[in-house]
């Protein structure tokens, strides 16, 4: 039977000899059934094994987001009057609020990029046969083995208004920084992510760039292919995927930095590292949940929008390379 | 087909979250639900009939013993030991000193299986020379017909042991003594001799917490005991063959620190929780609750001691702290369907008080409709480090939640956090239709601190006023002042100390008290920080210490007469309290108060004794006439404070004021009528004392003055206040410059006040 599924098949680039009519056997009704039954029962069965996940997703995540959006819409959980988009409009004419939207756009905007960019180039580098690069990929996946109160205690050791690194500005006949209680405090904080996550993310694009069809690279250097046209011609392309997965988990990990943050500066940071889960965490102790709910909802819009994107942006340039 | 499946798969969801919508605030939501256990233990008293101290009462089979200390003019006290039989109520005394005889006095007594009495005697002499003092003790054996059967002098054996004092003693099965000195353990046999001891305190963590028989003749001893998870007593067996512990019990639950041991049948022990009675088994080494005490109507924190009766009821020898009588009540163990059913309350509470308790169980007494019951949110049986924080989250949480008690006690908890979230109920509708209590009748600023927006969230019971005092002479006879005037008084006086104890976060919070005000404008949502205001005020505090003194041999009192410190902090909860520091300053002292914005009166009032409706509460009527009962009984006989009330404020006032006096003959038979005290002393370190006199009636006024004046809610913001301290270091240790500081406050507060606007 010529389907459509048999062109899905062939795949791009492969010729497939169309069938005449005469070709197609009518199929007997009751194979049809049989496979029909046949259908179902994979079906079923299929749902019978991805029922436990699917409701882990209904309750642990879908159910509770129903009650914050819930939430977000009432004067208050106890009183429950409908307030519809009260919240959301007092969420977004609160200053506090607008400071936290704009931090976090700003730290995700800087460090994301870095993120992905300089990982990248650390796996590119370490893909070369270097002396010692196993040493090397160890030394960068450390920190992911480093409890955060151990990563918190080391930034505190050097950033610190009496830390390590302002005893080295000092010998340099330098001012001390305030790092943690200044503007600076971003970049400890982008610092703070990259090493975090560089390791982790380098693993990934080391993996990507392994799976790389060895063929093609061949064909590109025996076309005198350069280096550089190697890697945004070809390279860039396999890797796109990994890109996209890269910069997702990086910009999760970007709104995840609130823990070290905390856990450095406390509740009511200086202004420049105050970032929405402060503001979150902040109306949750207060056990202002509306407000926190409205907050919620509108940070989850956002996310949708950008990993929406994110996704037509690989679907856009990834998808010739992929199958 | 498949669609069909789908669609009802999709309706099953929206039905899911629907329901679960309604469960997380909805109406429908339900409170803590209270429910009475299956038995009850119902209580009938026994008459406690003609005079006696009923001191150190004890149950034994069906009689009950108590100490009897009678006085005798001319000759002293004797005392004896009553038996009185809780079958028929007949009572025979026992002498045991006699009132001109004896210098040795009771130090306690046990009853062994067959009746007989075990007295400790001891008398104490003091050496005048070497000035030492030292007891002697005697182990003495009465029959069950009051005749003495030995009487040995152990005072020698005990040196010998190297004990000096007896803290306890148990007799077992068999009529042997055991006594307990620190960690040790004196063994005595039938005769009253010494047969040997042993030490008990390995593994076990400082003294022997308590020692008795058990149902099976053996006595134990318990012992806090490190080993288990976290530590906790522990019974100990002990062998008096050889002299050893033979077996140790763990898990043995904390009998209000006092160690009793009371047999509770074979193998096992009642043991008196101060919420209830707790049966512990040897076989299990676990111990279980039998019964509360609220369920039956008794505040267990007057419950001195308790004994299981021949016929299965329980004892309870009762001492009420508001009246000071003593009761018996026995028990009887009734299903709960046979008592009287009334509708259940819950009272949420972090930790149960004994005025609470007391409360509770006036209220179920006299209540025909209604029955509380209280919520502990700290686990005060396993306390960890956590408990605490642990118990305010879980607290918070059930209230937010909505499945919270119908009642919330509120100390410790944020009254303002929680009447914004629309937890707390307005009490004023109840208030206004109350046949008991009046609007009228309480103090105005109390009831306008604890209303927030227009929502009267609890009516506190008490309140004591905390101030700032100091002279007259200095600061005129005005109360109130400003943060310029405080630094200008102190810069005028650089030879002397603004506050005794007075170090850098102290200092900082007593300025800022009154006067948060002037660096952050609420309505305008702005802070400033960096003003020359703030910048003075920094560079003022840096000049106290980091730590105060605390080893000083000079009081407060004398400093101040001396005029080396200048102010001092006074908390005021009786009419009695001004009159020290008039004496201190030298005539007049004036309460001046907490510096303020604009000048006013910075008298802080703290309130305590507040219970709140839960807005979730289907029972807010009988919340209500809780509430009601409570703010109505007179407070027990040991509280503190001064009355919300202000008629019993006022009957406070006239019974302070009122002057008592008293009448004496001397030799030559003439009457003399004198003063009496005005209610004890103050004593210091230094020798510095004061002796109270009967408050004036101006004393009396002053104080009034200063209740009408103070504000209940200090508007001092503990985050903002946090911020500041924890900024301010940087500078006060001279890393920082005071500008560099007062910036990081700054930027810290102002996202503080624009989340919080």
């Amino acid at each position: 039977m010529w389907t459509k599924t048999a062109e899905k098949k062939a795949g791009a680039g492969v010729t497939v000899k169309k069938r005449r009519k005469k070709d197609i056997v009518p199929v007997k009704k009751s194979n049809h059934i049989k496979t029909t039954k046949r259908t179902r029962k994979r079906k079923v069965s299929s749902g019978l094994f991805i029922a436990p996940s699917f409701l882990g997703v209904l309750f642990f995540f879908i159910l509770p987001f129903m009650v914050v959006i819930y939430y977000s819409m009432v004067d208050s959980p106890i009183r429950g009057d409908f307030v519809f988009l009260d919240n959301f409009k007092n969420v977004a004419g609160n200053s506090a609020f607008q400071r936290a939207v704009r931090n976090t756009g700003v730290f995700s905007a800087v460090a994301v990029p870095l993120a992905v960019v300089l990982s990248l180039i650390l796996a590119i580098v370490l893909e070369a046969k270097l002396p010692f690069r196993s040493q090397f990929r160890t030394f960068f996946l450390s920190p992911l083995m480093v409890p955060v109160a151990s990563i918190v205690l080391i930034w505190q050791v050097l950033f610190h208004y009496n830390g390590a690194v302002n005893d080295i500005l000092l010998v340099l006949g330098a001012d001390k920084i305030d790092w943690l209680k200044s503007d600076y405090a971003l970049i400890v904080t982008v610092i703070l992510f990259l090493w975090k996550n560089l390791g982790y993310n380098m693993i990934l694009f080391m993996a990507a760039l392994a799976s790389i069809p060895k063929d093609i690279l061949e064909v590109a250097r025996l076309e005198s292919a350069r280096p550089i046209q190697t890697f945004f011609y070809i390279k860039i392309r396999y890797l796109s995927s990994t890109i996209l997965f890269v910069t997702l988990m990086s910009l999760i990990s970007s709104f995840k930095i609130f823990r070290e943050v905390y856990l450095l500066t406390g509740d009511y940071p200086v202004d420049a590292i105050y970032t929405l889960q402060h503001f979150m965490n902040n109306k949750f102790r207060n056990l202002d949940y509306q407000t926190l709910s409205a907050a919620a909802v509108m940070m989850s819009l956002v996310m949708i929008v950008i990993i929406g994107f994110l996704f037509l942006v690989e679907n856009r340039f990834g998808k010739d390379v992929e199958g | 087909m498949m669609k069909t499946l789908k669609r009802l798969l999709v309706i099953a969801i929206a039905a899911v979250t629907t329901l679960s919508l309604a469960s997380c605030g909805g109406e429908d939501k339900e409170t803590e639900q209270a429910k009475l256990p299956d038995w009850i233990y119902v209580p009938e008293y026994m008459e406690l009939e003609g005079e006696g101290s009923y001191w150190n009462m004890r149950q034994a089979g069906d009689y009950l013993y108590y100490e009897l200390n009678e006085y005798e003019p001319e000759k002293g006290s004797k005392e004896s030991i009553v038996r009185r039989s809780l079958k028929d109520g007949t009572s025979e005394t026992i002498p045991v000193t006699a009132a001109d005889g004896g210098e040795y006095n009771m130090n306690g007594f046990q009853i062994g299986e067959d009746g007989s009495l075990y007295i400790i005697l001891v008398k104490w002499s003091y050496d005048e020379n070497t000035r030492e003092s030292s007891n002697q003790y005697i182990l003495m054996k009465k029959d069950a017909s009051g005749n003495e059967v030995f009487r040995e002098e152990i005072s020698e054996t005990l040196k010998q042991e190297g004990a000096e004092y007896v803290n306890s003693f148990a007799v077992d099965g068999q009529g042997r003594t055991y006594l307990t000195a620190e960690t040790k353990v004196l063994l005595f046999d039938g005769e009253g001799k010494f047969r040997g001891s042993l030490d008990v305190g390995s593994g076990m963590s400082g003294w022997i917490n308590g020692i008795g028989r058990g149902g099976d003749g053996k006595v134990y001893t318990c012992c806090y005991s490190h080993s288990g998870d976290s530590g906790g007593y522990a019974l100990q067996e002990i062998d008096f063959e050889k002299r050893a512990v033979a077996k140790t019990y763990e898990g043995f639950p904390d009998s209000n620190g006092n160690g009793a041991l009371v047999p509770g049948g074979e193998n096992v022990f009642l043991v008196n929780g101060s919420s209830g009675v707790y049966e512990y088994s040897l076989e299990t080494q676990s111990a279980e609750l039998l019964f509360n005490w609220l369920d039956s109507d008794i505040n267990g924190t007057y419950v001195n001691g308790i004994g299981l009766l021949e016929d299965g009821r329980i004892l309870a020898v009762i001492n009420d702290w508001g009246t000071g009588g003593y009761s018996v009540a026995m028990l009887t163990k009734t299903p709960s369907s046979e008592v009287p059913q009334k509708e259940l309350l819950v009272i949420g509470t972090l930790g149960s008080s004994s005025e609470l308790t007391a409360a509770a169980v006036n209220f179920n007494k006299s209540s025909d409709k209604y029955r509380v019951m209280i919520k502990e949110y700290i686990d005060t049986m396993n306390w960890t480090e956590t408990s605490y924080t642990d118990g305010i989250n879980n607290f918070n949480n059930a209230i937010v939640s909505g499945n919270c008690p119908d009642i919330i006690e509120m100390s410790s908890l944020n009254v303002e956090q929680l009447a914004a979230s629309g937890a707390l109920e307005n009490v004023m509708p109840y208030l206004e239709g109350s046949g008991t209590l009046k609007k009228e009748d309480y103090l105005e600023n109390i009831l306008e601190g604890y209303t927030y927006d227009g929502v009267l969230v609890g009516i506190p019971k008490t309140f004591y006023i905390q101030t700032v005092v100091g002279s007259a002479a200095d600061l005129g006879e005005e109360p109130g002042w400003t943060l310029e005037e405080i630094i200008q008084y102190a810069n005028e006086n650089p030879n002397a100390r603004l506050f005794d104890y007075g170090t850098r976060v102290s200092m900082m919070q007593t300025l800022l008290r009154y006067n948060e005000s002037q660096f952050v404008d609420w309505k305008e949502r702005k802070c400033s920080f960096t003003s020359q205001e703030f910048l003075d005020l920094l560079e003022f505090v840096k000049r106290f210490p980091e730590q105060a003194d605390y080893n000083s041999e000079v009081s407060t009192p004398r400093l101040i007469e001396r005029g080396e410190v200048l102010l001092d902090q006074v908390h005021l909860s009786d009419f009695r309290d001004i009159q020290m520091y008039n004496e201190i300053f030298k005539g007049k002292a004036n309460f001046i108060g907490f510096p303020n914005a604009d000048g006013g009166t910075g008298c802080a009032m703290y309130a305590s004794g507040i219970f709140s409706i839960s807005t979730k509460s289907k029972q807010k009527d009988g919340a209500w006439a809780f509430i009601e009962s409570y703010l109505s009984t007179e407070s027990e006989r040991f509280s503190w404070g001064f009355p919300s009330n202000k008629v019993k404020l006022e009957e406070k006032l006239e019974e302070a004021v009122k002057v008592e006096t008293y009448t004496w003959v001397d030799e030559n038979g003439v009457e003399h009528e004198e003063v009496a005290s005005g209610g004890g002393s103050i004593g210091y370190q230094d020798g510095w004392s004061y002796e109270y006199h009967t408050p004036t009636r101006e004393e009396a006024e002053q104080t009034m003055a200063l209740i009408r004046s103070a504000k209940p809610r200090a508007s001092q913001d503990s985050q903002i206040m946090s911020i500041i301290t924890e900024e301010a270091e940087a500078f006060f240790a001279g890393q920082k410059s005071a500008a560099e500081a007062a910036d990081v406050i700054q930027r810290r507060a102002q996202t503080y006040v624009d989340e919080n606007s």
